[in-house]
């Protein structure tokens, strides 16, 4: 298909702190002991689209992000590492990378996604309606909202997460409402002539967009152009489209819009679900073609332009790193429930150990659970549901459950970790308890620290 | 079933003159030449519901309705005919017989409605869920949105009719949201509370409120007496009680709320349907419980209240007569498609022909036809789907098409009727022509006169 694809890594998060820093930006945080943008560039290369575009926030991020891509995939994908000014936001990144768009149609990509749907499908579906823009969406995870800002568990009752709040037209196809939470304060609200169009309107509280968008280029470009103020995608550009979906300006200079474009190549194993799609849109006009014709069935000089979705099969797998909560939950589900997506081959324990570490007489590792190269364990030690990564050293009597350790952690003898992250380089001495913490990178935890709910870092 | 039961009868609306006046008020307007009223009451008495109390606005009209009442259903229905002022609305209009409210559920039908939903399956669905308030809606009659103000066809393109919008919850059990279009000028809002608890909301513009409702008679009358400013039922009593149905001020101090109240009696073929109802609302708690249980299922003091609706059938008939297009409409339907509603036995011909009725040579009746007592036709008259009243004297060479003629009308000799309304006692002189005209009681039509969508009635 002849898509491009820009990645958005993203930079420093302010939500993600103290995970990330300078040396560690986004798109590089580990997830099973790999950088969560590996996931992303190889969930690509399974759908044969190597002619990438990695956008990256801030100059220094740019940096590490790009020596990391060189090392790993110089031979396997045609990455190009693009910088642009922190703050700028999604529409601003996209503005920043305009001039090397050619192709017909953009997919925009989160960095930070971990999916496992087919984006053939999500393509055909583009096509197939010849759409301005196709949403991808998800289920909800069931930890709770995304975009929680807090981490604790007391206080996910007393801030109520927001949900993305996602309007429907019958058949399930086009979008008809998109907000945020964030951007709804009291009520919601819906523009009134839709409803006549579209006659029924489902809203959703229960799916999440998944920040995976296909567009058409030169809707996405004009959009941009124009109307400078806008800022991020998902909340500025896509309720934009949505909303003059059924008056649109867009396109009156542009291309002209074919209906139903059925020539258009898409991959063969969507070509049963496609052909089975035109024959069910046959039978039943669209609300955009019923609203072009007018209330009498007389033709009116209206345009529409259609905003499509599709919605992940709930057997999929589709998450989103962009809050501390989802990279604890992430993390679990790639080492457990969807440890399809790590790559890794698990062994009959369930559980993955590198054959150079090291574990002492007593030592047990559980299912759902990875030991990185070259670490090492005391005697004693019992580790549960976690990751540890390379090269640490870890003393006897210590019982790590539920957490992720990055590389070259030290951890003193007798240590309880439960719930937590650590972060690389991180000294935890004799006797030191942690529950549901952060601790950033290079921190010494000291000696006997009973440490619960806090974030500990470097000032 | 231990409903009581309140018919709002109305007065004289405006919207229905000039076929309205004093003398013949809302409820006495003849459809297929019986009262639209004795529809209702025949409805209810049909449902074995005796005990009605009907409520008019205006004393003179008030008068009327109970002379009517006193000779139509002396022996057969227990009818108290109360008069309120005009102008006080549907909700002052229960204020003022609250005092003859005594029965626990309260019945609440519009006088304009021409239905066959069985009323057991809306008792039956309101003592099921303990609700509140249940609504009865039915789909949107296909001849255009109701409460359109204009008859022409011309204006209703210029003025796009009026929707009501609901909000139902995915069993399609309850409402969530429910609005007139006249109530919303550009969007539609909903509370943002509502879609956390239920999940998912689908918007229909395609139902219409019927205007019947099941009222819990406590909570009404507390309804009614706090908020003094309420003036109808549908327009502030039932949206009120759906904003607050998830943080219910009501029934503090009134009933406890008994959930799921299995012991209610209710009529005997509904037993089947309550039973596996009640097996499917085991398998899944409604979003009431969800939303009182709060968020991690612990308990909270939150009272829920429920508005449940009841959708009809499609192959019911539903429609209220509250506008001349609606009063043609209607007529049309109880002599065609919903014949059966007119309680006539219609002839092979399939018209209805009164055996005292006189026509002349040559003289043909068409089908969808009633040609009421004592009415006379001269020779070569043609009469194709109208209705025409009692004593009417019909001249030679008329054609009445798609109309309603009502009582002691005298039509001279070639004159044409159209799409039209003659109320009583009018005369068209000779060779009058009308098409799409509303004749107002006792006018006269002078000869030669050729109307075409005009409202014609004494000053």
């Amino acid at each position: 298909m002849d898509f491009q694809v820009v990645v958005l890594g993203g930079g420093l998060s302010k939500k993600l702190l103290p995970l990330v820093s300078q040396e560690l930006p986004n798109a590089l945080l580990p997830v099973a002991n790999r950088p969560v943008l590996s996931y992303v560039l190889e969930y690509l290369e399974l759908s044969n689209l190597k002619d990438l575009i990695v956008v990256v926030e801030g100059e220094e991020a740019v940096l590490h992000v790009g020596a990391w891509i060189s090392g790993a995939y110089a031979d396997r994908l045609h990455v190009e590492v693009a910088a642009v000014p922190e703050d700028v936001g999604t529409a601003g990144a996209i503005r920043a990378i305009s001039h090397h768009l050619t192709a017909k149609d953009i997919l925009v990509v989160s960095g930070d996604l971990v999916t496992d749907v087919p984006l053939g499908a999500v393509a055909a579906t583009h096509r197939r309606h010849d759409a301005v823009v196709t949403a991808m969406l998800c289920s909800a995870p069931v930890s709770g909202p995304s975009e929680s800002v807090s981490s604790g568990g007391k206080d996910k009752i007393k801030k109520p997460g927001r949900y993305d709040l996602i309007g429907l037209d019958p058949t399930k196809q086009f979008l008809v409402h998109i907000a945020t939470g964030a951007e709804v304060e009291k009520d919601l609200r819906i523009q009134k002539s839709m409803l006549p169009a579209v006659g029924q309107i489902e809203i959703r509280a229960d799916l999440m967009d998944a920040h995976l968008y296909a567009f058409k280029r030169s809707v996405l470009q004009e959009v941009l152009d124009q109307k400078s103020a806008f800022h991020s995608l998902k909340h500025d550009v896509l309720p934009y489209l949505v909303r003059s979906q059924l008056k649109s300006e867009v396109l009156l200079n542009g291309m002209p819009q074919a209906e139903e474009n059925g020539t258009e190549k898409v991959i063969s194993q969507s070509n049963q679900q496609m052909l089975s799609q035109i024959l069910a849109n046959a039978s039943e006009p669209i609300f955009h073609l019923r609203n072009a014709l007018g209330p009498h069935g007389s033709t009116s000089d209206r345009r529409t332009h259609k905003c499509c979705v599709y919605i992940a099969g709930s057997s999929k797998y589709c998450a989103r790193l962009n809050s501390i909560q989802a990279y604890s939950d992430i993390n679990r589900d790639v080492t457990g429930e969807a440890s399809h997506l790590s790559g890794y081959s698990f062994s009959a324990q369930n559980n993955i150990i590198h054959p150079s570490a090291e574990l002492g007489a007593k030592t047990t590792v559980g299912p759902h659970c990875i030991l990185g190269e070259g670490s090492q364990m005391g005697d004693k030690c019992s580790v549960k549901r976690s990751v540890i990564g390379r090269h640490c050293r870890i003393g006897p009597n210590v019982k790590v459950v539920n957490s992720v350790v990055m590389n070259h952690v030290t951890i003193g003898e007798s240590c309880s970790i439960q719930g937590s992250i650590i972060c690389s380089n991180v000294q935890l001495q004799e006797r030191a308890i942690l529950k549901d913490c952060q601790v950033g990178a290079g921190f010494v935890v000291t000696a006997g620290s009973e440490c619960k709910g806090e974030v500990l870092a470097k000032k």
